[in-house]
């Protein structure tokens, strides 16, 4: 008897004591970096306007502000991206091309960096808004950017009447 | 004494050894690249294991014992914006009378251990592959690019 009693103490202790088991669960993010035009990458047409008396300069009031960058961006921590934008093809003589970038606004969240405003573009690669970190800016118009193209005459001698078309090429990359 | 004996011979047969819990196996999830499509938008994914990722088995128990198991996780490398939940899709193996209660809706597993699922093991012993789903929610371009990781721990005691 002096011996079944502690066994019976340890069926009953036996009982009392939970028991656990785990598993591990992971979870991974990628990379993200999205960037795009809105509401359309379709063209936009600046001309300058010719003067209607004699001695009159050319009048310049061409710009345009329809346009938006829109962007998804997922980084590693510490990490940092900007956009760029550069020209592919060649502006007419004379005139430049400039880009005024707004401050954000819209409906996205998260480090949304800060426009270098304004640039005159060139064939080079150059940033317009850095220090973008996790974010997204809202999709569509009115989310993002605002860009304005505006046609800056840097010499009249090179004035010249002529139409040409260039792109403009906005890259998210890695800072 | 010979009736004593008897009786905790019969105690024996029904009655086991410490009560035990197994549970595996565990759950990865990748994000695919890709998944965002449209620039300035965010993830709007919640995504979920297979309905039986984890397999959970208890044993160790008299006949007609009633169980119950806590959940909880401990971090690893976790997000604060990210919420994991679980559910219980199914019952698993139940003794002749045996019960199965709670968890079969998601619960948002913190670090303290909360009730899961309980009942009555019935004519049985053990209790086995109760079928565990998971989910993610919170998924963000905001949070930073890594794998996070964490521990669920299952508990079962009566």
């Amino acid at each position: 008897m002096r011996f079944l009693l502690p066994l019976i103490f340890l069926l009953i202790l036996n009982d009392t004591f939970g028991q656990t088991s785990s598993v591990g669960v992971s979870f991974s993010l990628p990379s993200v970096a999205l960037l795009d035009i809105e509401p359309n990458a379709n063209s936009i047409n600046l001309s300058l306007t010719a003067p209607t008396e004699a001695g009159s300069m050319v009048s310049n009031t061409a710009s345009n502000n329809t346009k938006w960058i829109n962007f998804s961006s997922a980084v590693t921590p510490g990490q940092t991206r900007r956009v760029s934008a550069q020209i592919s093809g060649l502006m007419p003589n004379g005139l430049n091309l400039v880009l005024n970038t707004s401050t954000y606004s819209g409906s996205g969240a998260g480090t949304l960096g800060n426009r270098v405003s304004p640039i005159t573009l060139t064939a080079a690669s150059q940033t317009i808004i850095n220090g973008i970190g996790g974010a997204f800016t809202g999709n569509g118009a009115s989310n993002g950017y605002n860009l304005t193209f505006t046609l800056s005459i840097s010499n009249y001698s090179q004035l010249r009447s002529q139409s040409s078309t260039v792109s403009i090429i906005y890259t998210l990359i890695d800072n | 004494m010979r009736i004593f004996l008897s009786i905790l011979l019969l105690c024996y047969c029904f009655e086991a050894d410490a009560q035990t819990i197994s549970a595996s196996p565990g759950w990865s999830y990748s994000v695919p690249s890709g998944t965002i499509s449209e620039a300035g938008t965010d993830y709007s994914l919640s995504p979920v294991s297979a309905a039986n990722q984890t397999l959970i088995s208890i044993a160790g128990f008299s006949i007609f014992a009633t169980y119950a198991v806590t959940v909880h996780k401990i971090d690893t490398d976790w997000n604060s914006g990210l919420t994991l939940q679980v559910q219980r899709t199914g019952t698993g193996s139940n003794g002749f009378f045996g019960s199965t209660n709670g968890g079969a809706a998601y619960i948002s597993l913190t670090n303290s251990p909360q009730a899961f699922f309980n009942g009555n093991i019935g004519f049985a012993n053990s209790k086995n592959n109760v079928p565990i789903q998971y989910r993610i929610q919170g998924a963000s371009v905001l949070l930073p690019v890594k794998t996070y990781t964490t521990t669920v721990v299952y508990t079962v005691s009566n």
